[in-house]
This record gives C-alpha cells, structure tokens and sequence, in this order.
C-alpha cells in the first residue's frame, strides 16, 4: 500500500490525447492547449537564471546605427524610421561574419532617446493621461478588419480575448443562430440557449410529453421559455426527441475536468450511435438529420473508432438534402479530418483542415492547430491536391497565420493564387502590425528582454523584410488584380513612412484622398496626415506651439489617437530640448512632482523663466498652468529650498518674498530650531512648539545670524541656535522638509556623486540633503565660544553626531570611525550634567568612555 | 582521447572511501517507447533507474487553474527498471495558486500520479521527483505545496526535488526544499536566447562561479548530468524555438556561418519544423570529454556516498553520442 487518503474511485484509462477537434451542441467546452510533444521545456529558466551578463549592454544597436525612431537627425527633425536610403546600415557588421555585430556606439543618441522614452514618460505626460503606453502605433487594425474573427491573429495587437474563450462563444453562437433561424426568429437566442445547452434530460421529456398532449402544459421549469414553448405549440416532437439524444450524448463527448480521468465506455457509446442512426433513417427533418449525422460522427471520433467515424461520414451524409446550409458541415468535417489525421492520412486532413480555416469561424482555431504538415514532399502533394487556387492560397494563409512566421513569403503565394483572398488583407494588416511594433513598438520603451530580443536582430535581413513587403504592396496597389485600391495604396504609404520616405508616402497618401470614398480609410489617412505634419514640424514658435497645443486638445478625446497624442508630446518635447529649454522639455513628459525631488538648475531657471511670461503661449500655459493653477510659486518655493541648502539664507529668503507672504502657509509649518538629541527623524515636535512657515523660520535664521554677528562675545546660544536650525534642516533632522520635498529612508547609509539618487519615481533622480557641514561649523563655534559648559557639551554632542553622519554616508568608509567630538566629550566636559545623562540614555557613548 | 583524460583524472584521486554510484536516465518525452536497442545499452550501462516525468503542471488562464499537460503515453513500461514518477511545475503555477487551491493541487497531483503509474503498471515508486525552478516569489508556495504533497503519499516514498546551481550558492537566500533529497541538474548553464552564447547546456567557466556552499547545503544531492543536443532556432535575432535531437550531420543542408552556427539559404521543413529563409540555427551538444572534464570537476566537490547520476535525457540518440564507455568513464570520476 504505498498510497494513502486517495480515492478508490479512479477510472480505467483509455482516452488519453483525443484529437484536438470538440464540438459540443449542448455544453459549451473549452477546447485544450496543444503541446509539444515534449511537453514544456525543461530548465530553460535555468539559464536565464544563471546568466549575468548584462541585458542591456548590447541591445540597443538598432537605435545607435540607425536614424531610426525618434532620434535627433541632422536637421534636428523628429523622424519616424527604421531607415532611411542606406545611412546607418552599411556600416553595420553583419552577424554572419562577426557576432559583435550588436555592439555598437552612439551612447548619446541613446541617452536622448531614453530621456523620452522610458514608460513613466508616457504614463505621466502632460497631454492626455494614461496609464500605460504600447509604444507607437499609428495604423489602427480595427478600421480594416474583423479582428473577432480572429483572435490569435491579432489579439497581441488590438487587446482580443482569451482565444479559448473567444472560440467557446462563438461555437456557441453560431450553433445559436442557426437554431433561432430555423425556427424563424420567433424564439429568443437566449432562450434557445438555455434550451439547448443548460435543460436537463427530464424537463426536455416532459417538454415532449407537453408537445404530444394537448392538455398537459410546458414544464414549469421552461414556462418562461419562448423556445420550449414555440416546440410545444408547434409540437415539435422530432426536434425535441434529438435534444433528448444530443442530452444523453454529452457524457460521451463533452471534455471533462483537466484533472479527471476519462470515464467513456465505448459499449455505451456504441449503443447511442446504433440508436441514432435508426433515429437518423425515422427523421424527416433534414436540419436534424444532420444534427444526428454530427452526434453520431463525434461519438465515433471520440470511442476512437476512426474507421467507424470515416463510413459513418460516407453513410450519412449523403441522406442530408445538400440544401441544407449549416456550419455542422465544417464540424462534422473537422470530425472526420481528425480521424483522417489519426490513420495517418494527414494531407487529406489538412486539406480539410484549410477548407474549414477559411470557410468556418467558430472552427477556425481549432483547424489551425490540427493542421500538420511535416515536409517538404507533403506539402507539394497537399498543394497538388487542393482543388482551388484559393485553397492553396489558405495553405500559405495558415503557415503565415503563425504569430512566428515570415508572413510576406507567404503573402506573395497568396497574393499569386488568389489576389482577393480575404486573408490576404487580414495578413497584410498584422505584418504592419508587427512592423510597427518591432520598429516603433514598446520594446523601445522597457529595459530587458524584451528589448533584447527585438533589437538584436538581423538588421540587414530587417531591411531586406521591410523592403520585400512594402515591394509586395506596392505590386497589389499597382497591378489592379485586387480590389479595394485605396487601401493597398494606403499601406504602401505606410510603410514608406516607416522607412522615412516622407515625400512618397505623401504622395500615396495624396492619391488615396482622391480616390477612397471608405470612411475608415479616410479616418486612417487623417492621422497619417497629421503624423507626417509633426514630423516636419522644425521651428519651434509660439504658432507651432499654439498648434500643437490644439491638436493635441483634439486627440485627447480620441481613444484610437494615443500614438499621435505622444507622439506629438515627444516631437516637442525634442524640440524644447534642441531649443535649450530642459524645464519645458521635462514638464512635456512628466507632472511637476516628478520634477521637485531634485530640481536641477538649468530646468528649474527655465520652468520661472516661463511661468514668469506674461504672454505665454497655450503649449506654455499648459505645462506651467496645469488645472489652471500655475506651478510658480511651487517654483519659487524650490528656487528657496536650494539656495537654503547651500547656506545661502538672504538669498533663499529673496526668492521666498516672490511668494505672497499669505500663502507662507501652503508649504508647511516646521520648528527648525527645536533641539532633539535622540536620532528620530519622524517622531513629531513637542506640543509646545511654536510652529513657523518656511520664509518664516528663514527670516528668523537670518536674524539669529545677525545677533551671532553682534553680541560676538556672548553668541554661543545663537550659533548653536544656527546648528541646530541645518542639522535639522538636512537629511538627518525633524525638519527635512524645509530643504527637500522627497526623502528616502534608505539613503541613509551611502552617499551618491551630489547626493543624487537614482529611482524608479523620479527622472532626475532624488537629491538628499545629506550636507552637515554649516551644522558642524555652528557647533564647534558655540562649542568654542561658550561659556556655560553644558551648552558646550550639548554643541560637543551635536557635532559629533554630524561627525557620525558624514561617517555613515562616506562612499569608503575609513577603518576606524572618527571619534574627534566623542573624545572632546570624555576629555573636557565628564562633569557635566547633560554628560552623565548621555552616558545613561547612550548605551553607544558609555561604550566608548569606558574603553 | 576520453581515456587518456580519465587516466589523468584517476591520477589525482584522492583515497576516499569509494562511493556507491547508481545510473540512471531522464525521459523527458510525452510518449515513452524504448526499443530493444536502447533496452540492451541501458541494461549494459547497469542502468538501475529511469526518472519518468509523467507530466507537467502550468497555470491556465483559460481553465482559471494549475492543470496537467503532455500527460505520459506509454506503449510498455515492462522494464526491469525502477520506474521514478517526475513532475514537472511552472513557477507562474504558483505564483497564481494560493493556499487552498495549493491543498487541492497536491492532492490531483498525488492522484494523477498514482492513477498513471497504476494504468501502466508501474510498481509503487520509491521516490517521487519535482522539478520547479522557484523564484523568491514562488518559494514559500512550492514548499507548501510539497509540505501538502507529503500527507497525500505513503510516508515511505522519498520525495526529491531538482536543484539549480545558484540555488546551491544562495541557498540562505533562495531556502531548501523540504524534500528528502536533491537532484543538481548540472546543465543549462549559460543564456539560451542569447545568439551570441556559445553554449547553453554546459559551461564550465559559468559553472565555476556556483562552486560554493556545497559543503553547508543541507540536503544530500543526486546528480543529473547532460547527454543531449539541439538545434535553437533563431528568427529576426529571437530564439523561436529548440528542435530536439538534432545531429549535426544533418545541418549540413543549411549555409554554415561559423563553428555550430547556420543559416537557412532556402525555406524549408526540417524534422516537422517549417524554417524560413535568413533563418538561423546555432547547435548545440554535449562531446563525451567536455562532460568528463566537467564532471571531474563536480566530483570534487559531491559528497554523496549513495550517489545518482541521472543523465538527461533519454532519446533517439543517446547512445550513438556517447558511446557505453564514454557513459562509464563519466560515472567512474565519481568513484
């Protein structure tokens, strides 16, 4: 007995790894994944999770060889471009021959583009907010596709649903429509629904019971179910019969739980199909004959008597009226493929398989994965034997239709079999897709693998894909075999705008204006337009701006706009740059608070410079008047903070009398004064305290001053009054507020190149306020200067723990910690009441005397 | 070659007590047949073990759980071979599976196990082997689940897990498994989808920098060693997929670019795959002296005295790559 607590209850085996094809009339199922045949990949993480080497070291080639994307090109122009003529592509080395090829120059171009490019830019740009960006794509699929009919082919690009999900519904209500257009409409679809997928075998009996009689009602469970009772009135008893059987079917053919073993009993099942084919012969009805026909072909399939399954096909079908018009026939198909597939007849299987791809939705999935071919020899028999061009064409619909495919290879047998065929155009939208994504997408905009993936690609061969696409289009757009004209012109113009070919792709863009009357393509041509105009824009004026600043108020409502709106943002934020405007630049892609954690000077002088003006344009007036309220006081209130954390107090008072002294109060009230011995940064200030503003507390410090000047031979209070105001003004003290608006706990130990700390929050990164040196200074004049020996031991005290804060952020930290104001302590004031106090509160300090 | 090499390596041999050393195979496949060709090399090779995964565990978004995938297919499992149920668990199964589905789990997978070995006929194992390679997030919930696991099984069977090489070094950091026992898979070393790597199955120099804390990880660990190749295929500079059991040989039909690197000159099928043109495929595999080599290496710092050396995995191939010898004189640097 080597198991315990398990349940006897397992089942024989014998349904292991049935074909892939499921069809359920009355319960919805979820068709299961397709494996490899190995199963999952054993380990790989492993590898990831071993190797060090850096991710993004050599990843960025694409952006430092090329003038792609967003970059800065000679004429400072915003271009949008994998490539322009040959620049920045014959120079690269080719992999082939060396495979540093990915590791390239041009650190600068990078630095520019991820300035603007990391995500947060996006999620907190001054336009239109949003939350999270997908990088930039122009090219809407929705205007030019059904993209529910397919899921796996565009989800990645338009936000489909799960396609499980999505293939499940669809079964469902196609099987639906059918049903409710059989019976005339007179039944609601919801009705039919819960009739034929959710009813139980013994309402369905008494439903006939109610449909033969005509004095017995319709079950109380189905009284309000205009479908029951359109069956009973119109007493329907063949059609509730099959429910009936399709009910006693289910157990038989309907997945069951992924962790459950298959409890099917083939006698059973045999026993049905023998049933049905005799309900089969006595039915008149040929939309349920063939419904039985599908019952019986799915139980075969499923008992895994695949030669029962292929006579049955050849028994039934041909005693349904060919007038029946029904997706059935493509299940059934799927069904008799399958078995087909399981004797090893896998090319007539995939002709099957191809015909149900294009001609059936809800099964369309479900072919996809089904379709096998192995090798060369296959698929020129397979292609030999279809009997159309547009199924051969379907045969390279379904190998591009692979999210991993080289789709234009595959595009140009298509288009050579059949120029018109409906994938063609469907194929074509997700190359652009993809070319969108891979050139512009947001693999540009997020460190790590992802971007490592893209970006390290053959470029040469990127090249070579881009240009054998576009000469594709270009082909269909010119050579009239294929309708809708416009469109392909379109996308020829598209890809030329992709490749920075302005002129041409204006040119296309022109001719599709005067031939399209498709109110899509027309909308699409509207922001190829507008994209093509802002890329163009050079000179930035106040009529740009007052232009950008309209455009963008017109995008902002539009949810199929976000690329352009940020385009639109990046383009100017560029053109600031360029312009020597850091603050506005800044404030393009980020809110104000991302700014104030360490306002660097050259940004924070531009930002006053203009929210000084006083006839800023509206671009302007939006970055510095965001809601209406302008940011220059917050300004100003910065421009204090920095000149007070130099020590420079007349001056930070200056630009503090810029702000109304009414409105002191809206950045905090504070006590710099108060003295705290213990380390407690956040515990809050004595009750008692008077409470200041900051212009306040500085024109209070730089009285203290004055009064330290004067009363030069008895002035220890007020240098230590001066001490302890920047001690507790820096990092380390209760008022940190007054010099900083952000701080980080964890920056307590170290200290970075200007105390600038990188993170995630903030694109200039944090400045902490670590400086100690005025507060030390301070203390060891009124140290020296006092004379009352407790006020200098409390001063001695002081500076010692400035002494141990410098220690603490040292970048190298020495041996031995320096102990300069401890020792003074110990050595001239052991007599002093606040040194007995400090030996029994300090258990750190009597460490140290006791040695 | 491989003899001179392990002449050398007996050289240096300390004179410790010689290790009990028991071979073994991993088979990593959905369909389990073993030929007869195969049968008679692993009874040569005095293979007493074969570890079985029997299936994987990945989350489903569309089920809303963990779930079964490439369940086993056996033809026979009359081998003279004590069979070792491997399971084979996602990380992201427990980065989405809390407390509660965790207890169910380990019951379907206790079930799943116990109705596949009883429908091919297989003894009741002995030990039963996990493979997860858990993250920081994903520890907590893979111990638990193990924890579940145990009260679901006789308490005779031993359970194992595998063990990644940084899991050894940082094994304070990344915790232990409270299993009986732990398997080194001393492979899949270096950056799969990195083109530029040179190989991913076996790098001793990256090996080397995961030699430490053998002697304070707490559990007694097994060694699983590589004994496979394959062709990772690249399109558009991203690893698209590996094609298993390749032999170089039949690379030949592809444009050599340099030493294990191809390019597809024409699109083509090749072993059920469809390749394009500009395809590129780098192979990779094991040679019988750079195992030996690196096994040297390991031996040194193993201290098992029952020790299992499982080779991975199992295939078309391996017993042409390396030849029984070659096999022997790997397990042999264990002694």
């Amino acid at each position: 007995m080597f198991w315990r607590r398990l349940g006897s209850g397992l089942i024989k085996g014998g349904w292991v790894n049935l074909a892939i094809w499921f069809a359920e009339e009355s319960t919805p199922f979820i068709p299961p994944a397709r494996c490899t045949a190995g199963g999952l990949q054993r380990g790989s993480a492993t590898a990831k999770t071993l190797s060090k080497k850096s991710e993004f070291s050599n990843s960025l080639s694409i952006l430092e060889n090329s003038n792609s994307l967003i970059s800065m090109s000679d004429d400072q122009a915003l271009l949008v471009s994998p490539f322009e003529g040959s620049r920045g592509w014959n120079h690269i080395k080719h992999p082939e021959k060396n495979r540093s090829l990915f590791r390239g120059t041009g650190g600068l171009l990078l630095t520019l583009l991820f300035q603007f490019l990391l995500p947060a830019s996006i999620a907190y740009s001054c336009g239109p907010m949003r939350e999270v960006s997908y990088g930039y794509s122009f090219f809407d699929a929705r205007n030019f596709v059904d993209v529910k009919s397919y899921p796996q082919l565009l989800g990645q690009f338009s936000g489909m649903l799960n396609r499980y999900t999505w293939s499940q519904e669809i079964q469902t209500n196609e099987n639906i429509d059918e049903w409710s257009g059989r019976f005339c409409d007179n039944s609601t679809k919801k009705d039919i629904k819960e009739l034929v997928y959710k009813s139980s075998i013994s309402s369905l009996e008494e439903l006939r019971t109610a449909a033969k009689s005509k004095s017995i009602p319709v079950p109380a469970v189905l009284n309000n179910n205009s479908f029951a009772k359109q069956l009973a009135g119109s007493k329907c008893v063949e059609t509730i019969d099959y429910l009936i059987f399709a009910k006693r079917c289910e157990p038989y053919v309907v997945k069951e739980h992924y962790w459950t073993e298959n409890s099917r009993e083939p006698a059973l099942m045999y026993d049905l199909i023998e049933e049905g084919k005799k309900r089969f012969k006595k039915t008149d009805s040929h939309f349920i004959r063939l419904r039985y026909a599908y019952q019986l072909i799915r139980l075969a399939h499923y008992a895994k008597d695949y030669p029962l399954t292929l006579n049955l096909y050849e028994l039934l079908l041909p005693k349904v009226d060919v007038r029946v018009k029904s997706i059935l026939h493509y299940w059934i198909l799927g069904h008799k493929a399958g078995a087909l597939q399981s004797i090893g007849k896998r090319i007539e299987a995939s002709i099957i398989f191809a015909d149900i791809f294009e001609h059936c939705p809800s099964k369309r999935e479900q072919a996809f994965l089904s379709f096998d071919i192995k090798t060369n020899k296959e698929w020129e028999t397979a292609i030999n034997e279809c009997d159309s061009d547009s199924l051969r064409a379907t045969f390279h619909a379904m190998r591009a239709y692979n999210d991993q495919s080289r789709a234009v290879e595959e595009l140009e047998k298509i288009y050579g079999y059949s120029p018109d065929h409906s994938l063609l155009k469907l194929l074509t939208v997700r190359e652009i897709k993809k070319l969108e994504s891979r050139f512009l997408g947001e693999a540009f905009k997020t460190k790590g693998k992802i971007q490592r993936d893209y970006l390290k690609m053959n470029k040469r061969d990127g090249e070579d894909y881009l240009n054998r696409f576009e000469a594709l289009v270009s082909k269909i757009a010119t050579e009239n075999r294929a309708k809708e004209k416009d469109f392909w012109l379109l996308c020829r113009g598209y890809l030329k705008l992709l490749k920075n070919k302005q002129e041409e792709a204006k040119k296309d863009f022109e001719k599709v204006a005067t031939i399209t009357k498709d109110s899509k393509v027309k909308e699409q041509l509207e922001k190829f337009n507008l994209q093509l105009r802002i890329m163009n824009w050079r000179v930035l004026d106040d009529d740009l701006a007052n232009d950008a600043f309209e455009q963008l108020a017109e995008l902002k409502d539009d949810p199929n706009a976000i690329a352009l709106s940020e385009f639109l943002i990046h383009k100017m934020s560029n053109l600031y740059k360029i312009n020597d405007r850091p603050g506005a630049a800044f404030l393009c892609e980020y809110p104000p608070n991302k700014f104030y954690a360490n306002p660097k000077k050259e940004m924070l002088d531009d930002l006053i410079a203009m929210a000084e003006k006083k006839s800023k344009n509206r671009f302007e007036r939006m970055l510095v008047e965001p809601n209406g309220n302008s940011i220059l006081n917050e300004l100003y209130d910065l421009k204090a903070m920095k000149y007070l954390r130099e020590g420079k107090v007349a001056a930070a008072l200056e630009w503090y009398k810029k702000i109304p002294r009414n409105q002191w109060a809206k950045f905090g009230k504070f006590n710099s004064f108060e003295e705290r011995i213990n380390e407690c940064v956040n515990c809050p200030l004595k009750y008692s305290t008077e409470l200041l503003t900051k212009g306040e507390l500085i024109e209070k410090m730089l009285s203290i001053e004055y009064e330290s000047r004067a009363k030069i031979e008895d002035n220890a209070v007020y240098l230590y009054q001066l001490g302890l105001a920047y001690f507790n003004m820096s990092y380390f003290g209760h008022s940190w507020q007054i010099t900083d608006r952000f701080r980080s706990g964890s920056n307590w130990y170290y200290r970075n190149v200007d105390r600038v700390f990188t993170t995630w929050m903030f694109p200039n990164g944090n400045h902490e306020n670590h400086d100690l040196s005025k507060a030390l200074i301070y203390f060891e004049q009124a140290r020296a200067n006092a004379r009352n020996p407790e006020l200098a031991a409390k001063a001695a005290y002081m500076a010692a723990r400035c002494e141990q804060n410098f220690y603490f952020t040292m970048p190298s930290k020495p041996p031995t910690r320096p102990r300069e104001y401890f020792q003074i302590l110990k050595e001239k004031y052991s007599k002093t009441k606040f040194y007995d106090n400090l030996v029994k509160e300090c258990k750190y300090f009597k460490f140290y005397v006791s040695k | 070659m491989i003899g001179i090499y392990f002449v050398f390596q007996l050289s240096t041999c300390t004179d410790s007590e010689p290790q009990v050393i028991t071979p073994a195979f991993y088979h990593w496949k959905t369909n389990l047949f073993i030929d007869s060709s195969a049968i008679s090399n692993l009874d040569a090779l005095k293979v007493e073990k074969l570890y079985v995964k029997f299936f994987d565990i990945d989350w489903s978004s569309s089920a809303g759980e963990a779930i079964p995938k490439a369940v086993l297919i056996a033809n026979d499992f009359d081998l003279q071979i004590e069979i070792i149920p491997t399971i084979y668990i996602t990380n992201r199964t427990f980065l989405k599976t809390d407390g509660a589905a965790q207890k169910i789990l380990a019951q379907r997978t206790a079930q799943k196990i116990k109705f596949i070995s009883e429908k091919y006929g297989v003894p009741g194992p002995k030990e039963i082997q996990f493979d997860c390679d858990w993250s920081g997030k994903t520890r907590e919930a893979f111990f638990d689940f193990i924890k579940n696991f145990k009260k679901e099984i006789d308490a005779s069977i031993k359970i194992s897990s595998t063990i990644r090489l940084h899991q050894v070094k940082y094994f304070e950091k990344t915790g232990v498994p409270p299993v009986d026992k732990g398997m080194l898979m001393f492979y899949n070393m270096s950056d799969l989808d990195d083109w530029e790597t040179e190989n991913s199955i076996l790098d001793l120099a990256e090996a080397e920098k995961y030699f430490q804390n053998f002697d304070k990880y707490p559990l007694t660990l097994d060694v699983a060693l590589p004994a496979y190749s394959w062709a990772v295929l690249f399109r558009n500079g991203k690893l698209i997929k590996l094609i298993p059991e390749v032999k170089e040989s039949e690379l030949v039909q592809f444009e050599l670019l340099e030493k294990n690197r191809y390019k597809v000159k024409e699109s083509t099928y090749f072993q059920g795959h469809y390749l394009y043109e500009n395809d590129w495929l780098r192979f990779e595999n094991i040679e019988p002296t750079t195992l030996l080599k690196a096994t040297s290496r390991l031996a040194k710092i193993i201290e098992n005295p029952n020790l299992t050396v499982s080779f991975y995995h199992l295939g078309n191939h391996s017993f042409e790559d390396f030849s029984i010898k070659d096999y022997e004189y790997v397990l042999e640097a264990f002694r």
